[in-house]
């Protein structure tokens, strides 16, 4: 027990110098191994986790990654939003909520909240300017909709989690869907209650006849062609995760290609760009497997589950007291290296106490959309403020907080009721 | 150094581009014509070696790493280069451990002729490829830690004693 609380307390400590967190983890999980075991078992562990990410499993990461750049690029956020628009622009506050829809919608082909949030404040919040919408309140419900990209399968972080603890894909993502739809109906919600306190932060659209309705629904079925091909094909036993990501990160590439906005030196960069998201996520990986190593090498996992055990904790409390953790770890530190940090430790006690993995996993990736969104570090409020340069990132964070309560309020329900998660994933027998 | 990105950035995007092919070819084979490609997991893998190894320099370079930069605000200036200079260095030894780890694996899956289960292809050159790559990794952090060193000695009055 003692030896991981030094490894965690030489960890954050090299955390602050500034060393990345991947490092620090490879670094302390290097010295913990040999000081516990040996030199050579340190060194061949390392050498082991280093290799072992060049594996087949793991390409499905890459090319979700680059299906998610991809789609980026071939522009179908505009007619997502458009769609979304044509339906409900013309209520009060309707721009908010068409901006959250079309999130949705494009979480559904993009496994990346930032790039979610990058893609939606180019379309959305030019036309919510336009419409005189407070600016606070459209930054904030960008930043909030963008993360519904990785809830809606697929989901990047979902993936990491599958491997990590090699649990199905499938029935992870299978697990997001309802919890997805749940999500952004709780956004639309927040919205609506928004305006509805104060009508000046969004004023009506204007309104969309049926004709251009279902103009503008037309226009959006290579999104849904993607989604049915990517998901169905993974559900219908048609592909395994892996392929299903090659098939639509070919998807993607088909439809960049054809909407004319892939020139050789853009397909270049979206290529680059998605290698160097791969090599830094994969990084954070070796690094967590190292530290996860030592960590199963000292007494802590089990030191935990004696511990609960001891004190008869109801598993749900123990529920409530790691998401509690999360939530507040998860302020400070970035979402996905918190998570292979501790995976290794809450993880074999999740298990040990008969709860399931997959709900677990969609806990944790509720959990890392309430840290991308909340103060003092959420990654989407600072892409989008990088976006949006004439609106102040405290305004954002102000914009936001409604939308946050609604995140907290939905984990409390996904808590409380394991069903609604696992009910999908049951259905389709994963 | 730019011609040298550009370079690192065409392999890794080859690479990845390679596999996203290969998936889909191999997916479509084995559906439509029933066919499947020779091979098309252990060549997946080595697209996975390419599209990592070859970009782990890149991030380097670009300091895209995910750091903890929460006391950025409360750390003053002059200690925050400070910062850059010690963690690079400290990534630099580290990643060339890193590299001389699996150096070290090459040379014993070389003495063992290890090759790929059904192509055959030695797997040796691939891993130590990756170990040169690391070695490179290991050099990119040296440089950003001596451009930070260097900036950081224009920036500080006195500089000859922070030179000894």
């Amino acid at each position: 027990m003692i030896e991981a609380l030094f490894g965690f307390a030489a960890m954050f400590a090299l955390m602050a110098l500034r060393v990345p967190i991947a490092f620090a983890m490879a670094a302390v999980g290097v010295v913990g191994i040999a000081l516990m075991r040996s030199v050579p078992a340190a060194f061949s562990s390392a050498a082991t986790e280093i290799m072992d990410v060049a594996s087949y499993t793991l390409s499905v990461v890459p090319l979700f990654v680059l299906m998610g750049n991809l789609v980026t690029r071939a522009g179908m956020s505009t007619e997502l939003y458009q769609a979304a628009y044509s339906f409900i622009g013309h209520r009060r506050g309707g721009l908010a909520m068409s901006t959250i829809v079309a999130c949705a919608g494009f979480g559904a082909i993009c496994g990346s909240s930032i790039a979610t949030a990058a893609t939606m404040s180019r379309v959305a919040m030019p036309e919510m300017r336009r419409f005189g919408y407070d600016k606070s309140f459209a930054a904030g419900t960008i930043a909030a909709g963008g993360t519904l990209g990785i809830l809606i399968p697929p989901s990047v972080i979902m993936v990491i989690y599958g491997i990590m603890t090699e649990q199905s894909i499938g029935a992870l993502f299978a697990a997001g869907v309802v919890p997805g739809a749940i999500a952004m109906l709780f956004y639309i919600g927040t919205a609506w209650n928004c305006v509805r306190r104060n009508p000046a932060l969004g004023p009506p659209g204007e309104r969309t006849n049926w004709a251009g309705r279902l103009l503008a629904l037309n226009h959006i079925w290579g999104v849904i062609v993607l989604f049915m091909i990517v998901m169905g094909g993974m559900y219908g036993g048609l592909f395994t995760p892996t392929e299903a990501a090659g098939v639509g990160a070919m998807g993607g590439f088909l439809f960049a290609l054809l909407r004319g906005r892939l020139t050789f030196k853009v397909l270049l960069e979206v290529l680059t760009e998605s290698a160097q998201m791969t090599a830094m996520l994969f990084t954070i990986l070796i690094g967590a497997s190292i530290f996860a190593n030592f960590v199963n090498f000292t007494s802590l996992p089990q030191d935990l589950q004696a511990f609960v055990s001891h004190f008869n904790v109801h598993p749900m409390m123990v529920v409530v007291a790691i998401c509690a953790i999360y939530v507040i770890l998860g302020t400070a530190m970035e979402e996905l290296s918190m998570i292979l940090l501790t995976v290794p430790i809450f993880f074999p006690l999740i298990v040990h106490l008969g709860l399931d993995p997959i709900w677990f996993g969609v806990l944790i990736v509720c959990i890392v959309e309430i840290g991308m969104i909340s103060p003092p570090v959420g990654m989407n409020i600072f892409v989008i403020s990088s976006l949006l340069p004439d609106v102040p990132t405290s305004s954002i964070w102000k914009g936001v907080m409604p939308f946050l309560l609604a995140d907290v309020l939905r984990l409390a329900l996904l808590i409380a009721f394991p069903s609604i998660t696992l009910w999908l994933p049951k259905f389709l027998n994963l | 150094m730019n011609a040298f990105k550009k370079l690192l950035g065409a392999g890794a995007a080859a690479a990845l581009f390679s596999m996203m092919l290969l998936t889909f070819a191999d997916v479509v084979g084995r559906k439509v014509l029933n066919e499947s490609i020779t091979g098309s997991v252990e060549l997946t893998e080595l697209c996975m070696l390419g599209t990592i190894f070859i970009a782990m320099p890149l991030v380097s370079l670009a300091g895209e790493h995910v750091i903890f930069d929460l006391l950025d605000p409360i750390l003053p200036a002059s200690l925050q280069r400070w910062q850059r200079v010690i963690s690079n260095v400290f990534c630099s030894v580290l990643v060339l451990g890193g590299a001389w780890l699996i150096y070290g694996r090459a040379s014993r899956v070389f003495e063992d002729g290890d090759t790929t289960a059904q192509l055959q292809i030695p797997t040796g050159p691939f891993i130590q490829a990756a170990a040169m790559m690391l070695l490179v990794t290991a050099i990119m952090h040296a440089v950003v830690a001596w451009m930070a060193f260097r900036d950081n000695v224009a920036a500080t009055p006195g500089a000859e004693e922070t030179n000894s």
